[in-house]
């Protein structure tokens, strides 16, 4: 497949956010940043999840750690428009990387197998400075809580947060494992992926920073949330 | 961080059954996806030809700041569920048509009124894999319950309405098809609210409210009504609330069903046989003007006085205005061979309008595959869409009081704090198997061959059959309804099946 073929199939179509998306990753993963894939996975029923759970953590994930050292992380929604789902959270270092490492993982005839009946839902690309990526592994692994993608529309934002926001998210006891931004059509929007206590813990967070005068000055609407839980088998957290 | 929270399905629909198990393999949801049809894997029927309640499941949902957040569940919220069922027919005004509710009460001679209602109170559930049930109600001093509540595994309600049982306690004969002093039945309906907290919040929040009815079995599950519930109450939004709906209508989304449910109305009585062949003509867009014309002018401007005879215009059912034109049985004169029908409503109306005049958007690429995914709208109209929308002469889901009276805080969600439970089954007949009985062709047009079909074809006959063959009067279809056949899907046909009487 293609890179156009491929963008097409995640949604990215237009021709003018591919040559944007090109250009943007290219760069970028030359200062080192990270192309990361947000891939969902839907079910019909509750009941099925235990199924879907086999297929990422039996066959997907162990072929994809054959293929691709970057950083992963597997959640489950609780909290989502579209539910049961699971989300894949994957880190390339280049675009290219991505959509040689996906080749290779959809052309892989177990995942062909195993996948064959489960339905997959939307995909994301974003794109991420280096430092803004801070899953866990090992003994520094987050002990369970939940964790919430949030996606905010914010044209005076332009190309990145700006350092206010950073500084009114720690104000307000918000700090994001992952801080992006949409790549193709949909900019400028950016998206977060913030771990939270639980529900309590959230709810104060993003009420103080409502309350954040200067956050509110920075006209950042919100455009999505869903709340996610760790898997058991994620390698990172 | 402010959340909202809504039940849907806003309007509910469990339906009742004589099969008094509370067991999940023992009943089906109902549809949950616009546009499905449920058949019960193991058949409508048991094994010993009683039929299988139809759940209606209810879900919350949740907004955080206007944003969309998704379903709640118990996985995250403490949630509670508070169910009251009610059977208010037997206190109600007599039923004499739209526009002749004020009176006289049925079962006038009782002056304890509340003997008449079947009111067993609310009910409540907290977190997931309760029940509780509807089981302390009196008619006439008599136990008639009504049904019961569950939660599921993940906190979701189910309601399950009561068990096709109607009775008299004081042996009263049944004598008209809408009536009867003396009897009740078990169909009920009421409020549906609960309150949501989030886990580790402990100020519960109160969801926006629902309402469920349970009315009789729906036998024609693959047969959708000309007129739905869910356009009836689409009608209300717009007339009503100020909804809005697309000044240009899509082919595949708003014209093709009204096409599909005529034509498909050849599966449930003989009337309309192949008559409707011409309808296959414009399928699919565009068709030609003179094509689309001809279907249109086919059809009953909703504007002209309901009961002035539109004769052979279409749809060929009668109007909420039939007591108007010919008096009910025994109060009024006899068919006189008018042709009163009921019109779309006035937005089906202008779909087919704009359709003719090729003022629509042609999307076609072939029939419509229903949604994958469940959500909070396709719930409601899910459960609306399999509901008779009219003619509401008493009707058969519900009244016309759910259609022209009632108070509504949004589209399709009553202001159930201005009504009470039973309110949306009291005008119908009492017991629903006269009704039900009567409403079968009745010349020149039907009633609701959706709901209870004219003629139908069975898997071993290529000819049509009378569908309630068999049963011949009020106490027949009382003491045998469960025996009637239910219709499913067969290849390209529909046809009759568990048939046990």
């Amino acid at each position: 497949m293609n890179r156009r073929n491929w963008l097409s199939s995640v949604g990215v179509s237009a021709a003018g956010s591919l040559a944007g998306l090109s250009a943007v990753t290219d760069s970028q993963a030359n200062r080192r940043s990270w192309v990361v894939s947000l891939e969902s996975f839907r079910v019909s029923h509750a009941e099925q999840m235990g199924r879907l759970h086999s297929y990422l953590g039996g066959a997907f994930l162990p072929y994809l750690a054959q293929v691709h050292r970057g950083p992963k992380m597997f959640l489950e929604a609780i909290v989502a428009p579209h539910t049961p789902q699971a989300l894949v959270v994957t880190a390339f270092p280049s675009f290219d990387e991505m959509i040689e490492i996906r080749n290779k993982v959809a052309a892989h005839a177990g995942i062909q197998r195993a996948r064959a009946d489960l339905e997959s839902g939307e995909s994301q690309i974003l794109v991420t400075a280096a430092d803004s990526l801070q899953f866990r592994d090992g003994p520094d692994r987050r002990p369970g809580g939940i964790l919430e993608l949030r996606s905010y529309h914010a044209p005076a934002w332009r190309d990145r947060p700006p350092a206010a926001a950073s500084a009114a998210f720690r104000r307000a006891g918000i700090y994001p494992i992952l801080t992006a931004s949409a790549a193709g059509e949909h900019l400028p929007r950016f998206t977060y992926l913030v771990p939270f206590e639980n529900l309590a813990v959230r709810q104060d967070a993003w009420a103080k920073l409502d309350a954040d005068s200067e956050w509110s000055g920075l006209e950042a609407k919100v455009t999505g949330a869903s709340i996610y839980k760790l898997t058991p088998y994620s390698p990172l957290s | 961080m402010a959340w909202t929270f809504k039940i849907f399905p806003s309007i509910g629909v469990a339906r009742i059954g004589n099969n008094r198990s509370s067991s999940p393999q023992d009943f089906y949801l109902g549809p949950e996806i616009p546009g499905t049809v449920t058949v019960p894997a193991n058949g409508y029927k048991d094994s010993s030809g009683q039929v299988r309640r139809q759940a209606a499941r209810f879900r919350i949902y949740g907004w955080e700041n206007g944003v969309f957040m998704g379903e709640i569940t118990s996985s995250v919220a403490n949630i509670t569920w508070t169910v009251e069922l009610a059977n208010t027919k037997a206190a109600f005004n007599q039923f004499h048509g739209i526009g002749h509710t004020a009176g006289p009460l049925r079962n006038a001679s009782v002056t304890d009124r509340s003997s008449l209602m079947i009111t067993p109170g609310p009910r409540t559930i907290t977190g997931p894999n309760g029940a509780a049930f509807f089981d302390t109600g009196l008619f006439m001093g008599i136990s008639a319950p009504l049904g019961e509540i569950q939660t599921d595994a993940s906190g979701r309600l189910l309601v399950l309405g009561g068990f096709g049982a109607s009775s008299s306690p004081t042996n009263a004969p049944l004598v008209t098809f809408a009536n009867n002093d003396g009897w009740h039945d078990d169909v009920s309906d009421g409020p549906v609210t609960a309150t949501v907290a989030l886990k580790g919040i402990k100020t519960p929040v109160q969801a926006s409210g629902a309402w469920v009815i349970c009315p009789p079995p729906r036998f024609a599950p693959p047969i959708f009504h000309i007129i739905t519930l869910y356009d009836a109450l689409l009608q209300t939004a717009v007339d009503r609330l100020g909804f809005k709906v697309p000044a240009t209508p899509s082919f595949t989304n708003d014209i093709f069903p009204i096409l599909q449910r005529a034509i498909r109305y050849q599966w449930v009585t003989t009337k309309i046989g192949n008559k409707h062949e011409p309808l296959l003509a414009v399928i699919p867009p565009p068709a030609t003007a003179d094509q689309r014309n001809f279907v249109f002018q086919a059809l009953r401007d909703p504007a002209i006085t309901p009961t002035v005879d539109t004769p052979h215009l279409m749809p060929a059912i009668w109007t909420d205005f039939f007591a108007d034109v010919f008096g009910i049985r025994g109060h009024g004169g006899p068919n006189t061979g008018h042709w009163a029908n009921h019109a779309l409503t006035p937005t089906q109306y202008n779909v087919m309008k704009n359709w003719a005049a090729g003022n629509f958007i042609n999307d076609w690429v072939g029939p419509p595959s229903p949604d994958t995914n469940i959500t909070p709208d396709g719930l409601t109209r899910a459960a609306l869409e399999n509901c008779s929308g009219g003619p509401f002469f008493p009707g058969i889901e519900t009244s016309f009081f759910t259609r022209d009276v009632y108070p509504y805080v949004g589209p399709f969600r009553l202001d159930g704090t201005q009504l009470k439970a039973g309110d949306l089954s009291k005008q119908q007949a009492v017991p629903w198997q006269t009704d039900f009985f009567d409403c079968v062709f009745q010349s020149p047009v039907s009633w609701w061959p959706a709901a209870h079909p004219d003629d139908v074809f069975t898997d071993t006959s290529n000819n049509y059959v009378t569908w309630d063959r068999g049963l011949n009067n009020f106490s027949d279809m009382v003491n045998f309804w469960s025996g009637l056949g239910f219709l499913v899907q067969s290849g390209d046909s529909v046809i009759e099946t568990e048939r046990t009487l």
